[in-house]
């Protein structure tokens, strides 16, 4: 076998202009594919990231009614559903996969939020303590919540930097009073996400997508909620799991214990809010138009694989006396059909391996001239090699049969 | 008894008549003959030589080879044969440009199986026995004419043969190479080797110890060398 690859090494290098060529087939169409295939990850890894956030890991659980959200979301808690009180808070933080829980309510669109007459577009959040702490909020200006301001239920809030610009126009939001639904709460810090993954927008969709999460928030302790809202409303619970992999198992898991201990009503359920799942709907959506990329590619594939044929037949030709003599002096008919489908193997493998060097080399041109998003697959690189070795072998078979089955005596005879 | 062949017949369709090459061909080789089989181009003497080479098969006929029947031999069989039981020489060498006459010489034992050190080892020896060990690693293109076929020489005897086979063995050759490859077929023989040569020239014939005669396909019976003298 070594000795074949070393033959088939010679007989490429004694035709290097030819085998070149030969193997161009085979490295446009694995070049084309390495490429594809980077774009596809890099895009899903980007989505992943956009949806999930790198490295936050939080997966929201929220109160149902027959399988819908949002319906009762701004209502009184209903019939059957307990509050979720700090003893069932610190149960959940014991479940499986799960890191840390943290309990909120929130206008997603809240109305009526005022700073002077600037009117406010974003999101109120009335947190618990480990609010910040689990979705890794940090304090950038002022302070963060004391104690205090939960059990003396204190009107402050706290800002994130798009409230600060958008809402203070860049002057200073500490110790300004904002009113929200005519409550006066005084701004006492400004945060921001420690691990903030800015959103990459590549196209509209992607804003409107991700136009959610760059308006801003405003955070205030989850005492001072029925003051605002005058009711006990569902709470949505923040769950930051140990992994990004376990966050839907830790999700389901905080939702079905919920089920258990604080639901008695069958019309509502806790669900943990799915993004791996909406990120695999958006991945697959992206896919799906990638694929039919894919099978172009296969076919620049398919034509290299008949100009490799194509080859090994002429080389058979040409070789004929080499092959009859071969035969005279005791080759077996498979030695020379191994002799030329290794050759053809290690032609193809060769075009493969520069066919992955220039698709690695061109998706990383590409993410640097049209800034797509790309994710070189080692997995997709070695499959790569091996398919177009694979090939070699499919297209070098019927030269090599050819080979195989030649008649030493009219081989020899041949000038 | 090395080689018996009886009653051998070849035929070759040819349209819708079949021609006959060779007709009911007796041929006995003992251990140690030199022979020489002479014939004009068409009288059938290629494609005997083809048949005693394992290369083609008769319409016809009996063929022992040692004790093997060659008639009922399978293609990877017949490989082994020839790969171990018959060294070839021919008139245009046949060696493999890219190689050199060591791995040339060698190519036979590849097929063997024969480990790496030991095919360099006997290759070596078998281009010390033609005369070459000072042209082992020079490839075909450098060598002339004689040379080559010394090396195409070492090569048939390099996995020890039972039967070496020359066809037209000076036929590329200018008469000097071509009296020193005569030569050394005739320092094997003395050393034991069995050769048949196959040529149309008598002035080479001449080297052989017994030499028959083909005409129309019909092999003649007996010596005709030693009767002619």
């Amino acid at each position: 076998m070594f000795e074949n690859i070393m033959l088939a090494f010679q007989g490429i290098w004694g035709h290097k202009m030819r085998s070149f060529l030969t193997m161009l087939g085979i490295i446009i169409g694995i070049a084309a594919i390495i490429t594809i295939v980077s774009t596809i990850k890099g895009t899903n890894e980007q989505i992943k990231e956009n949806l999930i956030g790198a490295g936050n890991n939080v997966v929201t659980v929220s109160l149902t009614q027959d399988g819908a959200s949002g319906v009762i979301e701004y209502s009184p808690l209903p019939d059957g559903v307990k509050v979720i009180d700090e003893d069932t808070r610190k149960e959940l933080e014991k479940l499986d996969g799960v890191e840390a829980v943290s309990l909120y309510r929130s206008r997603s669109w809240a109305e009526e939020v005022f700073y002077a007459n600037t009117s406010f577009t974003g999101g109120v959040f009335g947190v618990d303590r480990n609010y910040l702490d689990v979705n890794d909020y940090s304090v950038n200006y002022g302070r963060g919540f004391l104690e205090s301001d939960f059990t003396e239920s204190k009107k402050v809030a706290l800002v994130d930097a798009n409230t600060a610009s958008s809402l203070f126009e860049g002057k200073n939001p500490i110790g300004k009073t904002i009113e929200i639904k005519g409550e006066p709460f005084t701004v006492v810090g400004v945060v921001s996400k420690t691990n903030a993954s800015a959103p990459v927008i590549n196209s509209i969709e992607d804003y409107y997508m991700y136009a959610n999460t760059s308006s801003g928030s405003i955070f205030i302790p989850d005492s001072c909620w029925p003051i605002v809202y005058r009711y006990d409303e569902p709470q949505t619970v923040a769950v930051k799991a140990v992994s990004t992999d376990k966050m839907t198992y830790a999700g389901n898991n905080v939702a079905s214990s919920l089920n258990d201990t604080n639901v008695s009503n069958d019309t509502f359920k806790y669900e943990a809010y799915d993004l791996l799942k909406q990120a695999a709907d958006l991945q697959s959506l992206s896919e799906a138009t990638n694929t039919q990329l894919l099978w172009i590619a296969g076919i620049s594939l398919l034509v290299g694989g008949i100009g490799v044929m194509n080859i090994m037949l002429v080389s058979v030709t040409e070789r004929t006396r080499e092959i009859g003599l071969k035969i005279a002096i005791g080759a077996r008919q498979k030695r020379i059909l191994w002799q030329f489908l290794t050759e053809a193997a290690v032609l193809t493998s060769l075009g493969g391996i520069l066919g992955v060097m220039c698709g690695v080399g061109l998706a990383m041109l590409l993410s640097q001239v049209m800034g797509t998003a790309v994710a070189i697959s080692v997995p997709a690189c070695l499959i790569a090699v091996v398919f177009s070795m694979a090939i070699g072998i499919v297209f070098g078979l019927v030269p090599a049969v050819k080979a195989a089955k030649l008649n030493p005596i009219e081989a020899l005879r041949r000038e | 008894m090395i080689l018996q062949m009886k009653d051998i017949c070849k035929d070759y369709p040819m349209g819708k008549s079949v021609t006959s090459v060779l007709k009911n061909v007796n041929l006995q080789v003992n251990e140690g003959d030199y022979m020489a089989i002479m014939g004009p181009s068409g009288s059938g003497k290629t494609t005997l030589m083809n048949l005693i080479g394992c290369l083609d098969m008769p319409t016809s006929g009996s063929y022992f080879l040692g004790d093997r029947d060659i008639t009922k031999c399978t293609a990877n069989q017949l490989a082994d044969v020839r790969n171990q039981e018959i060294g070839f020489v021919f008139q245009s060498f046949h060696l493999l440009p890219k190689l050199n006459a060591l791995d040339n010489v060698a190519l036979p034992l590849l097929y063997a199986g024969v480990k790496k050190e030991e095919r360099r080892e006997r290759a070596r020896q078998a281009l010390c026995t033609v005369g070459l060990e000072d042209r082992v690693s020079y490839r075909p293109d450098q060598l002339s004419g004689g040379q080559c076929q010394r090396v195409a020489i070492a090569r048939a005897i390099v996995a020890h043969p039972k039967l070496l086979l020359a066809d037209e063995p000076t036929g590329a050759l200018d008469s000097v190479s071509g009296a020193q490859v005569m030569d050394l077929f005739s320092k094997l023989h003395e050393e034991g080797a069995t050769v048949i040569m196959i040529t149309h020239d008598i002035n080479i014939a001449k080297h052989a110890k017994e030499i028959r005669y083909i005409r129309d396909g019909v092999l003649s019976e007996g010596d005709l060398n030693e009767q002619g003298s």
